[in-house]
């Protein structure tokens, strides 16, 4: 079930919401909790109940686990069911997601014939893993506290960050769960709630969706496009992926507020970045704070030598690319920002600062370059694409424009047909301009009072989301 | 203003607004799907599956054909003159039989003038569980092709309708007369390339050998569909006369099914052989199968270069023998037919093809050279 889907704001929502706010009423508050927990396993499922299991039984394993490591009292059993729990943890996603891959590049490489298991990725696995694993090393460190199942489950499984993150992490989640000023219904909250939750399904609908039409015709189309083309289907993808990712977290945390909860901010407009250190500050916080906690600093951080720390980087980075995807795309891309991390710590050890605009602009090219590796369905499209967007000796113009400038310069500009019209160009110039120039959503939540204009603004933006939930693309059936 | 009062106030104003949307769409109807003519002068802008509700509701007709792209070229005014009626052309490209079914319950539950279903019979369409829609970028909207009027609002609260609205206004404002009359809407075919028999060779030669079998392709997977879509609605309309037939498709079509597996052809013939048997307990039933007809389907003129679709003038041929000729009596003959078929399929090569009946494409090279010009 996504949450820009009728079935989840018309009806599992409503449902779940004054469930809850029922079950609150009664002493114990554990069952308003539990039925959240039920709830998002019903959430789950509705993707595909066969991968219930898998969810309950990871959820099961590391509770378990981490009942066994706060109760050895020997350093070394502790150490074994650590290790053991990392090993079922990373087990579970290498199976589930990197199997296949290892598999097709070992019969690729060795000229082999074994068989792919081609499974469906499971729902959420990187993240409920991660959150998880996170969870047993606190466990180690004598960090987690005596939570009950029900407030474990919940903290693994709670339905607004469950899917798409964010990350979170046990000690900012469950202390909330068991706060009683949580459990009762505090219309500040949930006004809050409907506000950031419309902007964030706003982001999706409205924004992410028609972009992605753009990016997924240009990518579809490659031979077709100019130079220009090029750039326009890279650009709506870097806008696509941000307001489709912000949008999404956006939409978690106004879930979690209609609860009472917060969960932590993953966006902070990263592409106002100036440098590739304060991108990752900005772009998917949570994914940054758990590799920098459970990677970087266990392997030395910045510790150990310059050496050791560049080494450092670049593995996080490696990891943090693998994460993303079981493919060599975001290996590759995970490597462009591991080396541009290590590139950036060294310029940055010398005095010479850029002006903000180029810092900004390079931060930004590099950013979008990458992408293009994160986006293409291999290396081979995105090698092309990106030959193609610095072709610059095939910068031709649209046969209009060029036509106005060789009359008025009296010049010859060569012509070509271009593949996207002006209306796109200017789609994606608006884009920017809400991207580099306007308050992001965390920004405005902050700034939230409720009252007629905001209301009023708040639920219009919510229903023309609603209309363009469902599109129609037209299908060319017979297409010549 | 407090929290409270602010949750009122949003929710009341998502009821309004979505309210007023519905109903602005209403009035306006932009898929004329409520009425033929309101505030604005139809233009047919929308997607097949979109547009055919509002037109099966609306328009006069006593003949309806559901089919699929291989149906789309049928022109409603050679079906009148030829069959002596009035037809609204219901054909869906790429349909499935539960797409076909809709269409045709639709129509009858809308209009009692219907008497007469002509309705293609195509292996793509029923190798599919019974149930299966298109789903994709223009999914079936089945909310569309019922009676019920609650899930109407899906159609009145939908971001298509802007667009089609706004298309609309600007047609009537600037009078742009295209795409007004049914009967050109969704033809095709008038610019498509020629076919080739070096190209069809090629093609043939380049045929992936399948090493499993597709699930789905089998008699009985076609049957269970042909069984819930098409029987169903012949039982339930017994005063309704339903024509089915087999497109002509080309013969190096279907040869080339036959390469990439030899149990298409086994299992077609099955489906069809069962599918006469079943259609012969039905006195409102009849079944014309014109995919053993060697001069159609041997002829490459015939077709577009696609290996698939015929030219227009290979619809009117079918609607003439509708029109003049039997259908399927006995199984005796039904099984020579499919006999024919069969050594067609297995023994064909295509030094047997011919490429002669662009002779027929007067109108189609009319309009290349137009285009041309």
């Amino acid at each position: 079930m996504l949450f820009n889907s009728y079935v989840f704001i018309l009806g599992f929502l409503p449902v779940v919401v004054v469930l809850y706010y029922l079950l609150l009423k009664l002493d114990n508050k554990i069952y308003s909790r539990l039925v959240l927990v039920l709830a998002s396993l019903y959430f789950y499922s509705f993707w595909n109940i066969s991968y219930l299991p898998l969810i309950l039984a990871s959820v099961f394993v590391n509770y378990f686990v981490s009942i066994l490591i706060n109760r050895s009292v020997k350093i070394g059993y502790k150490k074994l069911f650590l290790v053991l729990g990392v090993v079922f943890n990373v087990g579970l996603l290498g199976y589930f997601k990197y199997f296949d891959f290892f598999i097709e590049n070992t019969n690729q490489f060795f000229q082999t014939n074994w068989p792919l298991l081609e499974i469906a990725l499971p729902l959420a696995i990187s993240f409920f893993t991660f959150q998880q694993i996170a969870y047993i090393v606190d466990s180690y460190r004598g960090e987690t506290g005596t939570y009950n199942f029900v407030d474990y489950s919940l903290f693994v499984t709670f339905f607004p960050q469950l899917i798409a993150g964010p990350i979170v992490h046990h000690s900012e989640m469950i202390s909330q769960f068991k706060d009683k000023k949580n459990a009762v219904f505090k219309s500040l909250n949930f006004s809050s709630g409907l506000f950031i939750f419309s902007i964030g399904l706003a982001k999706k609908v409205l924004i992410a969706d028609t972009f992605a039409q753009y990016a997924n015709d240009g990518y579809g189309n490659l031979a077709a496009l100019s130079v220009v083309d090029s750039w326009i289907t890279t650009l709506a993808y870097t806008l696509q992926l941000y307001f489709d990712f912000s949008g999404y977290c956006d939409m978690a945390i106004g879930l979690a507020l209609l609860f009472n909860f917060r969960i932590p901010v993953n966006f902070n407009s990263p592409y106002k970045s100036l440098n590739i250190q304060e991108f990752w500050r900005r772009w998917h916080i949570t994914l940054g704070r758990f590799f920098t906690q459970y990677v970087y600093i266990p392997l030395g951080g910045s510790r150990k030598g310059p050496t050791r720390t560049y080494i450092n980087l670049f593995l996080i980075f490696f990891i943090s690319g693998f994460w993303h995807g079981a493919g060599w795309t975001f290996i590759v891309w995970g490597v462009m920002h591991g080396v541009a991390s290590i590139i950036y710590r060294a310029w940055s050890k010398g005095k010479y600062r850029l002006p903000r605009l180029v810092a900004l602009g390079i931060t930004f090219l590099f950013v979008h370059v990458a992408w293009v590796y994160f986006r293409a369905p291999d290396l081979t499209t995105a090698n092309q694409m990106v030959v193609k967007m610095f072709n610059f000796q095939a910068l031709d113009l649209p046969p209009g424009l060029s036509a106005v400038l060789s009359s008025v310069l009296n010049m010859n500009f060569q012509a070509t047909p271009y593949f996207f019209g002006w209306s796109t160009m200017l789609l994606v110039m608006l884009g920017y301009i809400l991207v580099f120039f306007t308050k992001n959503s965390i920004e405005r939540l902050e700034e939230f009072k409720p009252n007629v204009r905001s209301g009023v603004a708040v639920s219009l933006i919510f229903v023309a989301s609603l209309l363009y939930l469902t599109r129609v693309s037209e299908f060319i059936y017979f297409n010549f | 203003m407090s929290g409270k009062k602010f949750i009122m106030l949003f929710f009341s104003s998502v009821i309004g607004l979505v309210g007023t949307i519905a109903l602005a769409f209403y009035i306006l109807d932009p898929l004329f799907y409520y009425r033929d003519e309101g505030l604005i002068e139809p233009q047919y802008n929308a997607d097949a599956r979109y547009q055919m509700p509002g037109l099966l509701r609306n328009k006069e007709y006593e003949t309806l054909i559901t089919a699929t792209s291989m149906g789309r070229n049928f022109r409603e005014d050679y079906v009148d003159d030829t069959l002596n009626t009035e037809s609204l052309n219901g054909s869906l490209a790429s349909s499935y039989a539960k797409e076909q079914s809709m269409v045709a319950q639709f129509a009858l539950q809308e209009n009692e003038q219907l008497n007469h279903v002509i309705w293609e019979l195509n292996f793509y369409s029923f190798a599919e569980d019974p149930e299966k829609v298109l789903d994709s970028a223009t999914p079936f909207p089945t909310y569309m092709y019922d009676d019920s009027k609650l899930n109407d609002i899906k159609y009145l609260f939908h971001s298509y309708n802007v667009r089609l609205a706004a298309n609309n206004v600007l047609a009537n404002v600037s009078n742009d007369e295209l795409r007004r009359n049914p009967e050109e809407l969704y033809k095709f075919g008038q610019v498509a390339p020629e076919e080739s028999i070096e190209r069809i060779d090629g093609w043939l030669q380049r045929a992936p050998e399948l090493q499993e079998y597709p699930e789905n392709e089998t008699k009985e997977v076609m049957i269970a569909s042909f069984k819930e879509n098409v029987i169903q609605v012949i039982e339930d309309n017994p005063d309704t006369t339903f024509t089915f037939f087999y497109a002509p498709y080309p013969v190096y079509n279907q040869h080339r099914y036959y390469l990439q597996h030899n149990r298409y052809l086994e299992e077609r013939l099955a489906f069809k052989e069962e599918v006469f048997e079943l259609l012969s307990q039905y006195d409102n039933a009849e079944l014309y199968d014109f995919q053993d007809q060697k001069e159609i389907t041997f002829d490459a003129g015939n077709y577009m270069a696609d290996a698939v679709h015929y030219y227009e003038y290979i619809n009117e041929y079918i609607i003439n023998t509708i029109a003049s000729e039997d259908p399927v009596t006995s199984k005796t003959a039904y099984d020579q037919q499919l006999e024919n078929l069969k050594n067609q399929v297995i023994n064909f090569n295509v030094d047997q093809l011919r490429n002669v009946g662009y002779v027929n494409r007067d109108e189609t090279e009319e309009d290349v050279v137009s285009m041309n010009q």
